[in-house]
């Protein structure tokens, strides 16, 4: 009996070790893992010069294309939320299954970066800055994750970024940050986030979106009755038509669960807007092309769901209620919030920094003939493409 | 290439072993050779000159050693032989520390030239000594490749463990191999790469996690928890797979570690902890200074120079001189006040032991004399008792320390014992299912995380 499960024992180890070598070298190679939402290293060039790149690389090859890696990161990471990891795969896992990013800290540096690339450009252009914070998951519900996350850290980061924009000559700060702090307890505030997305949803998004509005009021730049309302757009509850696969859940191989709160709001009537992806009138676009295409689907995200990353887009609403033309500059967490100012402005300029590649920030307002510039990123990301953009 | 690596697990292993069994036996050791220098290219491409320069020397200065000569010149041979490979040492691994320690002595800044530290070089060259002094006194002779297997032979090549050159030959020779010791050098090896890659690396996210100095009192004490059991398992579980992949193919190799937390002593701990080395410390530097057997101002002395040596093996830097002589000093305050002998509880003798040792790994951790300066004072009381970066480790890495705490005693052990000696049918096949089990798990984890190198391998 020894001997047989001797036996066994050489045969299961030899059997998985050499199963798993013939099926890495018979499968053809994977480009990307949907998990680490990165491109997996490709088979290596067997270049002698570097010997040691060469090794580092054929490991690194070992490793990614591994036959079914994708679905052992999956049981990888169901182990981590078997054993009930607040931390995992760089998250948060609160006891209800909410997920957060780890907490970024701002840097003085690039604090003073952005706001003398802000006061260049604003002295330039000569037009109205209006620089959102937006309010991101972690700033409003750190608590969920407490005591394991120091809520202190966000706030930190919202003062000082606060500070850094009022020191820059001709921009104003909206913070809207602060404005959902002051309005919103963390139970409402939970309906405004997607729980396993690094997003907001469209309420939160509409809700930003309208705080924006009303600093650009004060300032004069439309009329207090140009704020669009709720009223003015049409609502969705999408909740119990689709699964929203969020994309910290992707970091989990999606085994959390995909039921959640999906509210959408989108224009009452879009049928005279005209969408451009290039600046000039070269590439006109379908609305259903940039905005919300998931829309009908059973399975949503928060880029199908919202106008992508994309490095330039424009709308014209001839229906509007401003005729001001406004250039956005953006990260993700603006997305939600297009159809909101497609309502209230004639001329939507949409600047994503980290894909845009065309004219320069001067050149675009005046040829764009462009009223006001308005920021709308996250408060814990002080873009380095941003700086780079606007420092031409 | 590290023996923890998908790359050796699942591409170099397999062909090994096909391409060693499908081959008579009187080619396999030079197959063993040619996969061994395979194995160490790919790990370290340039600096397998080093290696190969050290197996060539040292094997024409044993040949030299063998011969008829007279004694003087045997000796002449021996001393120039240990000097080269001393010399050799020095300049890959202490050039930095001297050159630093000079520039600061005559007080001016330059850069300090880094020379690639060979991988195994510490190992190899204490080896080749070895090998040296027991040529130089009992005339032993090697064949090339008998000798070039000493040197890097690849399960042993990075981290040991260390042996004579007398324990090996007889077994290069003739060894032998049935699916009994087979299946159990592939336990032994399973049980290492989990301990490395299930344990050790996980516990190493907590202690890296929590900052080379936490923030806080309690972050300090439990990242050196994690960093004392990581150190452990990381090392013993590199032994555990080296001992496996040799008796795979009929070798045995010495063993490196005797459940060294359940010490009552630092002296004790030596007993346990890196065998082969405090062996190799004991046969070739303690007796030849006069060992134990001494005075006490002597006794003093022998010791501090084997710690002081032993801290400067293990890293070219101030902090494993600290660890060294802090080991040696307690070691010297345990021997003269004959602590060993007195009527202690061995419950307190054990909490202290693990005291010592856990404080004695702040330097060995630390990349400075300031960093190390800086982990005692967090220990002791500067700064926050606790911060949430704390309390996350706590919560996420408790169960898997007091596994690991569990696992660093031979309870496991002895219940795997006792039930093979009752139910040896139940035994066997508990033992298979859990090796494939655990090769799985080991796969899941590797494949999630980018490679991370065993601790010991940097010395």
């Amino acid at each position: 009996m020894r001997k047989i499960t001797a036996y066994l024992t050489v045969i299961a180890f030899f059997g998985i070790l050499a199963g798993c070598a013939l099926l890495g070298i018979a499968l053809p190679d994977a480009q990307s893992s949907l998990a680490e939402n990165r491109t997996l290293t490709a088979r290596p060039v067997n270049d002698l010069s570097d010997l040691e790149a060469l090794t580092e690389n054929w490991n690194n090859y070992a490793v990614d294309q591994f036959p079914m890696r994708e679905r052992l990161l999956g049981v990888y990471s169901a182990l981590e939320l078997i054993q009930g990891k607040r931390f995992a795969r760089n998250t948060y896992v609160t006891s209800d299954g909410w997920l957060l990013t780890f907490p970024y800290t701002l840097t003085d540096s690039s604090l003073q970066d952005l706001a003398s690339a802000l006061e260049g450009a604003a002295g330039r252009t000569g037009v109205p800055f209006v620089y959102a914070l937006l309010p991101q998951k972690n700033d409003m519900l750190a608590g969920l994750a407490e005591p394991y996350l120091d809520a202190a850290n966000t706030s930190s980061n919202r003062t000082r970024l606060l500070d850094a924009i009022a020191s820059a000559n001709g921009v104003t700060a909206a913070d809207v940050s602060g404005d959902f702090l002051e309005l919103y307890g963390e139970n409402e505030a939970e309906r405004m986030y997607y729980r396993t997305d690094f997003h907001w949803n469209a309420l939160g998004a509409f809700r930003a979106a309208e705080s924006v509005a009303e600093e650009l009021a004060h300032e004069g730049i439309i009329s207090n009755a140009d704020i669009p309302r709720e009223d003015d757009f049409e609502w969705r509850d999408l909740t119990s038509k689709a699964e929203y696969m969020g994309d910290l859940n992707r970091r989990f191989s999606n085994l959390l669960s995909t039921r959640e709160f999906i509210p959408y709001y989108g224009v009452k009537n879009a049928e005279r807007i005209e969408y451009y992806t290039s600046v000039d009138d070269s590439v006109k676009v379908e609305r259903s092309e940039i905005v919300a295409r998931g829309l009908g689907s059973t399975e949503l995200n928060y880029s199908t769901l919202s106008t992508d990353n994309l490095g330039y887009f424009r709308v014209i609403n001839p229906d509007a209620r401003s005729d001001k033309r406004v250039l956005i500059l953006k990260d993700s967490y603006q997305n939600l919030t297009t159809d909101y100012f497609t309502e209230l402005f004639r001329e939507v300029n949409v600047i994503d920094p980290r894909a845009y590649r065309d004219i320069p920030l001067q050149e675009l307002v005046k040829t764009r003939n462009i009223d006001a510039v308005i920021f709308m990123f996250h408060q814990e990301n002080v873009s380095s493409e941003l700086i780079g953009f606007l420092n031409g | 290439m590290g023996l923890g690596s998908i790359i050796f697990l699942y591409g170099f292993c397999p062909a090994f072993f096909l391409i060693y069994y499908l081959l008579p036996k009187r080619f396999r050791n030079a197959a063993l050779l040619l996969f061994s220098l395979a194995f160490y290219a790919w790990g370290d491409p340039y600096c397998i000159c080093v290696l190969t320069l050290s197996v060539v020397v040292n094997f024409l200065l044993g040949r030299l050693l063998s011969g008829d000569r007279s004694a003087g010149t045997r000796k002449c041979i021996f001393v120039a032989g240990c000097c080269l490979n001393i010399l050799l040492l020095g300049v890959f691994k202490y050039t930095g520390l001297v050159f630093q320690t000079v520039c600061s002595a005559i007080g001016i800044e330059l850069t300090t030239p880094m020379l690639p530290l060979p991988m195994g070089i510490s190992f190899y060259t204490f080896q080749a000594v070895s090998f040296l002094a027991d040529a130089y006194r009992r005339r032993i002779k090697a064949g090339p490749v008998g000798f070039s297997l000493y040197m890097m032979m690849f399960p042993r090549v990075m981290q040991g463990p260390l042996m004579r050159y007398e324990d090996l030959a007889p077994q290069l020779d003739a060894r032998t191999v049935d699916a009994e010791r087979m299946a159990g050098g592939i336990f032994r090896f399973i049980i290492g790469l989990a301990k490395k890659v299930l344990i050790a690396d996980v516990l190493g996210t907590a202690s890296a996690g929590l900052g080379a100095v936490p923030d806080t009192v309690a972050g300090a004490w439990l990242g050196l928890a994690a960093y004392t059991l990581q150190l452990y398992f990381d090392f013993s579980g590199y032994t555990d797979m080296a001992l496996g992949l040799g008796g795979m193919m009929g070798f045995s190799f010495p063993e490196n570690f005797r459940y060294p937390y359940c010490s009552r002593s630092i002296s004790d701990f030596w007993r346990r902890w890196h065998i082969t080395l405090g062996a190799w410390f004991r046969d070739y530097v303690y007796f030849p200074l006069g060992g134990s057997r001494t005075t006490k101002p002597k006794l003093v002395r022998n010791l501090l120079v084997v710690w002081l040596l032993t801290g400067l093996w293990h890293g070219a830097g101030w902090t494993f001189i600290i660890w060294g002589l802090f080991h040696g000093v307690v070691i010297c305050i345990e021997k003269l006040a004959g602590l060993e002998k007195r009527k202690i509880p061995s419950a307190v003798r054990h909490i202290v032991c693990m005291l010592l040792v856990m404080l004695g790994w702040v330097p060995f951790r630390s990349a400075g004399v300031g960093e190390m300066s800086a982990y005692f004072a967090r220990m002791f009381g500067a700064g926050a008792a606790v911060d949430s970066a704390a309390l996350l480790y706590l919560h996420d890495y408790l169960p898997l320390i007091l596994i690991a705490a569990v696992g660093c005693t031979p309870l496991v052990s002895k219940l795997c014992s006792r039930l093979g000696e009752k139910r040896p049918t139940l035994a066997g096949a508990l033992r298979c299912a859990a090796a494939v089990l655990l090769l799985l798990l080991c796969t899941v984890f590797l494949v999630n995380s980018t490679y991370q190198p065993q601790l010991y391998a940097r010395f």
